[in-house]
């Protein structure tokens, strides 16, 4: 008779017998952690432009450094801003997330962003993602430092999951996070009849590598429990349509079908791709809010009731320079905007301590500053929704405070 | 079916009609290097020097390639391979110009296809390259070529790159691969698919677009860490307004006077003085080339693509003295280091990227792709949807840092799946409506667990593995039977085709 290891786990009082079971040191022994509360963690990469997704459409010198580029106020047209707060508008294609706004789900940070002076796209998602100012201090991305600190030996091995081809910075590190590109895609794919002799002779030899052992042997174990719970049978619900050219609507899909199956997922990480505006940028960041916005949009729908345990957080590694450059694009910037969308926001408000677009209140080359840090914002969440952790810990060059009143 | 046959089915396939490809790339996050990898050495026997030689600095060995070097010795054999236009390639060759005959069309011809069919240069750089990867015998060549078109990455579905990367492909990376830095410097700053792509055709003394400049200075020469400022990005960009591409012209770069800022501009303390034209952006780039800081990035980047995650600083340093003593010949520079006791020394340090795995999969175990495919769109060849799965379908890293290089990189779970089922997916059967291996060839006369274990682990592998690990397969063969048991034929088909699943997915043929 053959005992997987949930059954073992149902049946059985002894988690210590665990210890005569090879690899148990890289296992987790329930699939359960947390509190139940989910962070879904969304990079847009490539340094989206703040000043697009969120125009400060009543401060004058917007429109003095957009000519042409602007999104125009409130009341302007179809292409025209919706309002937030009388000073603030939000891009016409985030029609969803202006209704999320209205309805006190959705909170947006602006002038935020990491402290560094970095312009590299690469450079400054790398420090984003460890959460640090000096990249010299860790190599461990804040996410997987929280699950770090916050680990025990019941984890799930689904705690921590970076959606994607390839795992996100901000999950990689010593604690053992799970990367699944699509649910479908996470199976043996042998002949029926080899599976079982393959999957243990993998699982032998995987066992044995210096570097690939924990990774090989918790897919191994996570693909037993997706099997188990039947996850990619699940269908969106209550009438969610995902675009399934979007690779960010299906990431989402994905992750939606995580957190339905309760398989204990505290911190989900998911990318967007192409918000790299140096031309063209009223064509292109219209595309990609649109997809935002629908793959968004679908995500809230589906989860339904679920979302009371789900907070979104939206960041990019920063914003886009104030004025436009010659081909009707942005060059890299500073400071830009985030997103808090879900359970815990404190929605239907902007916070930002504006610094303001005149010449003399811009930053460097011609930047918007960075008023409120990334870690703020992050460190706010954590701490409202996930488990008590000392921030300085996930965050160790990090001096601030949470940012008050972006949760209830 | 003689192997001429089974290449030609290849072939005609590989003439993918295709249009309109829908490229998911989500990308491969990128991390700070890791600790390296390494095997555990006490468990797996180094294997022949001239193996490991042919593991990083081919797409994968053939019989066909360790005949070349047992025969031609290690040494010659790296000084053969690094005089490529001395190999005769002409069979490859001719079946490039037969099926993707924009590959070597002139610019006109090109730019008349793009207008018919947007697409049409996608699918030809893409099939050619594969094509070139899989059968050149100019193994090193396409290493190296790979090499030059990831540092001067970019992004095939931007644009009009759809066309001009071909061009690029052909007249930047191949013409210099092996030719001095500076030369390919120059010659990719003056691509058009590089001006393109960066920007640098909308950077004009009215409006600045400082895109490729600080890409130049990050990416291309001095390094993220080299030590220039922004302000030295805004003054190199003010250096290269008016550098834009013209079609119609024998190379396709233009410089137009107008849009050029004709001020004085100081980068990295160097001036350039008011009245200058293109001189401004020659002598920036031939100041960056000669840069001794631009060496050591760029040895150690090659380091780390053929080495180790983590190179040895003894290597980086002898590879930029080489770099100084002979002004960045790059031929000289590589020469130095698959000579090096650091690179003989670094066996199982490094991950393969997807691509590569695909390509070492498919010549390991001679695979071949049937040719129902013709009008399948490229992205639902199933070879291709593992590339774009695994997040490296050939040139369609959108940003200019192209594809990662560290097994951080590429080896987190989602990733570490899909590398073994497109070995099971190959060797089980279940993509040969796409590609297809031949359980009888790979089996040989082999009809014992041992003797068929042998014969899979030195086909594919061209290694021997500990006493134990060879028992694991023989076991998994034999199923307890004894290693001598002869078998019927079609349990040795049937376990050729699970033991090459085995053995193309573990740590043995993934890490190399």
């Amino acid at each position: 008779m053959k005992i997987n290891r949930r059954d073992f786990l149902k049946t059985s009082a002894l988690a210590g017998a665990l210890g005569a079971c090879g690899f148990s040191a890289s296992l987790s022994a329930m699939p359960k952690s947390g509190n139940g509360n989910v962070v879904v963690a969304l990079f847009l990469r490539g340094a989206a432009d703040g000043l697009s997704l969120v125009p400060p459409y009543a401060d004058n010198n917007y429109y003095n450094l957009r000519p042409s580029t602007a999104v125009p106020a409130p009341g302007g047209g179809s292409d025209a801003a919706q309002d937030l707060d009388g000073f603030f508008g939000l891009h016409p294609a985030l029609t969803q997330l202006h209704q999320f706004y209205t309805n006190g789900d959705l909170a947006i940070v602006h002038a935020t962003g990491s402290p560094h002076d970095s312009h590299s796209h690469f450079e400054a998602q790398d420090i984003m993602e460890l959460g640090v100012q000096d990249p010299l201090v860790t190599p461990q991305g804040w996410a997987n430092r929280y699950l770090d600190l916050t680990a025990s030996s019941e984890d799930s091995l689904f705690r921590g999951t970076a959606i994607g081809t390839g795992m996100q910075l901000a999950m990689q590190g010593d604690y053992a996070a799970l990367g699944i590109e699509t649910i479908e895609n996470f199976d043996l794919l042998a002949r029926e009849s080899h599976k079982e002799a393959l999957r243990t002779l993998m699982k032998a030899t995987y066992a044995e590598d210096a570097s690939l052992d924990t990774t090989a042997i918790n897919a191994l174990e996570a693909m037993d429990e997706l099997l188990a719970n039947n996850v990619a049978a699940l269908q969106p619900q209550n009438g969610a349509v995902y675009d399934e050219n979007s690779s960010l609507a299906i990431s989402l899909m994905n992750a939606a079908r995580l957190i339905r199956s309760d398989l204990g997922s505290e911190i989900i990480t998911v990318d967007s791709t192409g918000w790299d505006h140096h031309d063209g940028l009223v064509a292109s960041i219209n595309d990609r809010a649109t997809d935002l916005n629908a793959a968004l949009g679908a995500f809230v729908q589906d989860l339904g009731d679920l979302m009371d345990r789900v907070t979104i957080v939206v960041m990019s590694e920063f914003g886009r320079r104030a004025y436009e450059n010659a081909s009707g694009g942005t060059d890299h910037g500073h400071g830009g905007v985030m997103f808090a969308l879900g359970a815990g926001v404190n929605g239907g408000q902007v916070l930002s301590d504006w610094p303001g677009l005149e010449e003399s209140q811009l930053y460097g080359k011609g930047d918007l500053q960075v008023t409120t840090d990334y870690r703020a914002v992050l460190g706010s969440i954590i701490q409202s929704r996930l488990q008590p952790v000392d921030l300085e810990a996930v965050f160790p060059d990090f001096s601030g405070s949470p940012l008050s009143g972006l949760m209830v | 079916m003689n192997r001429q046959a089974e290449r030609r089915q290849w072939v005609s396939n590989l003439g993918w009609a295709i249009a309109g490809a829908i490229l998911s790339g989500p990308a491969a996050s990128r991390g700070p290097i890791k600790t390296a990898p390494v095997w555990n050495k006490a468990a797996l026997p180094d294997a022949d020097e001239r193996v490991h030689l042919l593991n990083r600095c081919t797409f994968g060995i053939t019989p066909e390639s360790l005949a070349e070097v047992e025969s031609m010795g290690y040494e010659a054999w790296v000084d053969w391979q690094l005089e490529p236009e001395l190999i005769d390639d002409s069979e490859t060759e001719a079946v490039v110009d037969e099926l993707y005959p924009l590959i070597n069309a002139d610019l006109d011809t090109m730019s008349d296809a793009y207008a018919e069919n947007q697409f049409v240069g996608v699918s030809q750089i893409i099939g050619a390259t594969l094509y070139r990867m899989v059968y050149s015998r100019r193994q090193l060549f396409e290493r190296i070529v790979e090499f030059w078109n990831d540092h001067f990455n970019v992004y095939l579905f931007d644009g009009p790159v759809r066309i001009l990367k071909l061009w690029e492909d052909r007249e930047v990376m191949r013409k210099h691969a092996l030719g001095r830095f500076g030369d390919l410097l120059l010659a990719d700053a003056r691509s058009p698919a590089m001006l393109y792509y960066l920007d640098n055709f909308s950077n004009t003394v009215e409006g600045p677009n400082e895109n490729y400049a600080r890409e130049l200075l990050e990416l291309h020469t001095l390094g993220v860490d080299g030590g220039y400022t922004e302000t030295d990005v805004l003054e190199a960009a003010r250096c290269f307004t008016g550098w834009s591409f013209d079609t119609s012209t024998e190379d396709a770069f233009a410089f137009i006077s107008g849009r050029h800022d004709y001020e004085e501009k100081v980068v990295l303390g160097v001036t350039y003085p008011a009245g200058q034209g293109i001189e401004d952006g020659e002598q920036l780039l031939a100041y960056l080339a000669a840069s001794e800081t631009t060496a050591r990035f760029v040895c150690r980047k090659m380091c780390v693509r053929f080495v180790s995650d983590n190179p040895p600083e003894s290597l980086v340093d002898q590879l930029v003295q080489t770099w100084l003593d002979t002004d960045g010949d790059l031929r000289q520079i590589f020469r130095a280091l698959f000579l090096s006791d650091e690179f003989k020394n670094s066996q199982g340090q490094k991950f393969k990227r997807p691509l590569n795995l695909m390509v070492s999969m498919l010549r390991a175990s001679q695979a071949w792709v049937l040719t129902s495919l013709t009008g399948v769109q490229l992205n639902r060849h199933a070879l291709i949807t593992y590339l774009n799965r695994l997040g490296q379908n050939l040139f369609t890293w959108t940003t200019p840092d192209g594809f990662p290089d560290t097994q951080s990189a590429w080896d987190g779970s989602a990733a570490l799946v899909s590398r073994w089922n497109m070995a099971f997916e190959l060797a089980e059967a279940a993509m040969s409506k796409y590609a297809r291996i031949n359980p009888f060839d790979l089996a040989g006369e082999a009809n014992t667990p041992g003797e068929l274990a042998d014969r899979l682990i030195s086909q594919l592998l061209y290694r021997e593995l500990s006493a134990s690990d060879r028992k694991r397969v023989v076991d998994l063969i034999g199923e307890g039977k004894p290693e001598n048991a002869r078998l019927p034929t079609s349990i040795i088909i049937d376990k050729t085709r699970e033991a090459t699943a085995f053995l193309l997915a573990s740590p043995w043929f993934q890490t190399y």
